[in-house]
């Protein structure tokens, strides 16, 4: 058991995850998920179509390119989330949940050494820090990659909980349903080439653009 | 280059340059093989920008089938560049049907690539890449146009039964990479699935705009959704669903306005959509009656 990564998927980990709920308050306002099942299914389709494509490859990518110690790969993965993620929710979401990620990471006596290296990278998204925090810890790529969905879709989950509203234990219930999803994905993109990592959801970013137009709104995304 | 593996299959490009002689936008040097043709450009008159056609001879793209085309937008230039029709993608067999796209934009050039909606057959597999490098004030914008299939033929409809296509679009700026769209949808899709990427719409359009928006563009028809995403600054990206139709019409004017804007003002016409040397039955005509 790799406590280093438990500590890096902790949902109360303070890099503002529970501020987003990345596009499902529009979804929940059009009526489109109203429940336990609905927040399943689109917490899966979310999982399949739209974070494993673009965020899973990132974090695979940046667990693999530790090793390296080259601060230059890294700042093209960021730039290549920059310009690949088109909502700005979403990407000022995976920007500050990055760059708080990595400034709690600095603080840990188990990752500030390793972290050091990488000091000239001047903005961190989300899925790239998680991926270099990961490798740091010492865990495989594919362990990374699968606390790294964990984490997204328990985030998701927990947005639904509070937003619906579904209870806490059919929340946990939903999260269960989904582990074989996050094993598949994990093996379904823990290789994929760099060059492949891009979504397309065109009704997802539709929804991600609608969210930020609600009247009234919980969540920042 | 050469075909992708079926016999059949055929190997088609057009090396575009067009040139502006301080009036007009023309063609300059052009190497094209059939099936690909390259009209003549159309330059009408109160129109600042000129028309390309790009004719393909064939039915469509077919299994293996692959198609290079290489535009360069030298200084100054003002083009739109189209199909003269929907991109049909046939079914295929043991291979896939490509398009590649290359476009330089030279400083001062205006280029608007609308390649034209593409109905994927059922069993279609097409890969389209495009690798787009702009001069530090050229400006562009490129529209695709994504449908469900032959979605209004009663019982014969086929509707997400593609088996899967690939996007790969990026843009340069001085080296800088702006933009990028890199998708790959496998299907044939379930309704749950269409629903999550179309919203229950039979088509959905992306664009690319690089260069300063109008402060205001035209309101969205009822029956689409549209949302328009800031990337960084004069680099936006646009989003629809809904009606095939509707999108497409909507996609036009929202690129054509732009142009207008970028060459008249705020209060200009749109490129092209306001010329009666336009004949109406192309696929971007404003509808009888509209």
């Amino acid at each position: 058991m790799n406590v280093r990564l438990l500590q890096i998927s902790d949902s109360a980990l303070p890099i503002s995850g529970y501020t987003h709920s990345w596009g499902l308050e529009a979804a929940i306002a059009r009526g489109l998920v109203d429940g336990p099942e609905s927040l399943e299914q689109w917490t899966a389709h979310w999982l399949r179509s739209c974070l494993a494509p673009l965020e899973g490859v990132l974090t695979a990518q940046a667990h693999q390119q530790m090793g390296q110690g080259e601060p230059t790969a890294l700042a093209e993965l960021n730039a290549l989330a920059d310009v690949t993620m088109l909502p700005p929710s979403l990407r000022t979401a995976s920007r500050e949940m990055g760059e708080q990620l990595i400034a709690l990471g600095q603080t840990w006596s188990w990752s500030a050494v390793g972290l050091a290296a990488f000091a000239t990278v001047d903005h961190w998204h989300h899925p790239v820090a998680f991926g270099l925090l990961g490798a740091i810890a010492g865990a495989s790529t594919e362990d990374t990659l699968t606390a790294y969905y964990h984490q997204a879709a328990l985030g998701m989950i927990a947005a639904g909980v509070r937003a619906i509203p579904v209870g806490h234990t059919h929340g946990q219930q939903i999260l269960a349903y989904l582990h074989d999803d996050i094993h598949e994905l994990v093996h379904a993109t823990v290789d994929r080439p760099l060059e492949t990592a891009g979504a397309g959801c065109p009704f997802y970013e539709v929804l991600c653009d609608e969210q930020t137009l609600l009247y009234a709104r919980m969540f920042r995304s | 280059m050469e075909a992708i593996g079926h016999p059949a299959a055929r190997v088609g490009g057009a090396q575009i340059e067009l040139v502006s002689d301080g009036r007009m936008t023309r063609l300059g040097s052009l190497y094209q093989q059939i099936p690909l043709r390259v009209l003549p450009a159309f330059a009408f008159d109160r129109e600042p920008a000129s028309l390309l056609y790009l004719i393909t001879l064939t039915t469509g793209l077919m299994d293996g089938d692959s198609h290079l085309l290489d535009i360069a937008a030298r200084a100054g230039t003002r083009a739109v560049v189209t199909g003269q029709s929907a991109t049909r993608i046939h079914p295929t067999q043991s291979s896939f049907a490509a398009q590649n796209w290359y476009a330089d934009v030279e400083d001062d050039a205006i280029l608007v690539v609308l390649p034209g909606p593409a109905i994927p057959y059922a069993g279609s597999r097409f890969f389209q890449r495009g690798r787009i490098t702009l001069a530090p004030t050229a400006r562009m914008i490129w529209g695709d146009i994504w449908l469900a299939g032959r979605y209004n033929r009663g019982t014969l409809s086929e509707r997400f039964q593609f088996e899967r296509i690939v996007q790969d679009f990026e843009v340069r700026r001085a080296r800088r990479l702006i933009y990028r769209d890199r998708f790959s949808w496998n299907g044939p899709w379930n309704p749950q699935q269409a629903a999550w990427s179309f919203g229950g719409e039979l088509a959905a359009a992306s664009l690319f705009v690089a260069g300063t928006l109008p402060e205001v563009l035209p309101p969205a028809d009822v029956s689409v959704r549209r949302s328009l995403f800031r990337m960084d600054q004069d680099v936006s990206g646009f989003r629809w669903v809904g009606p095939p139709g509707a999108v497409t019409a909507d996609l036009v004017r929202i690129t054509l306005s732009i142009a207008g804007n970028w060459t008249g003002g705020p209060t200009a016409a749109p490129w092209l959509l306001e010329s009666t040397d336009l004949a109406a039955n192309h696929w971007f005509s404003k509808p009888a009656g509209r």
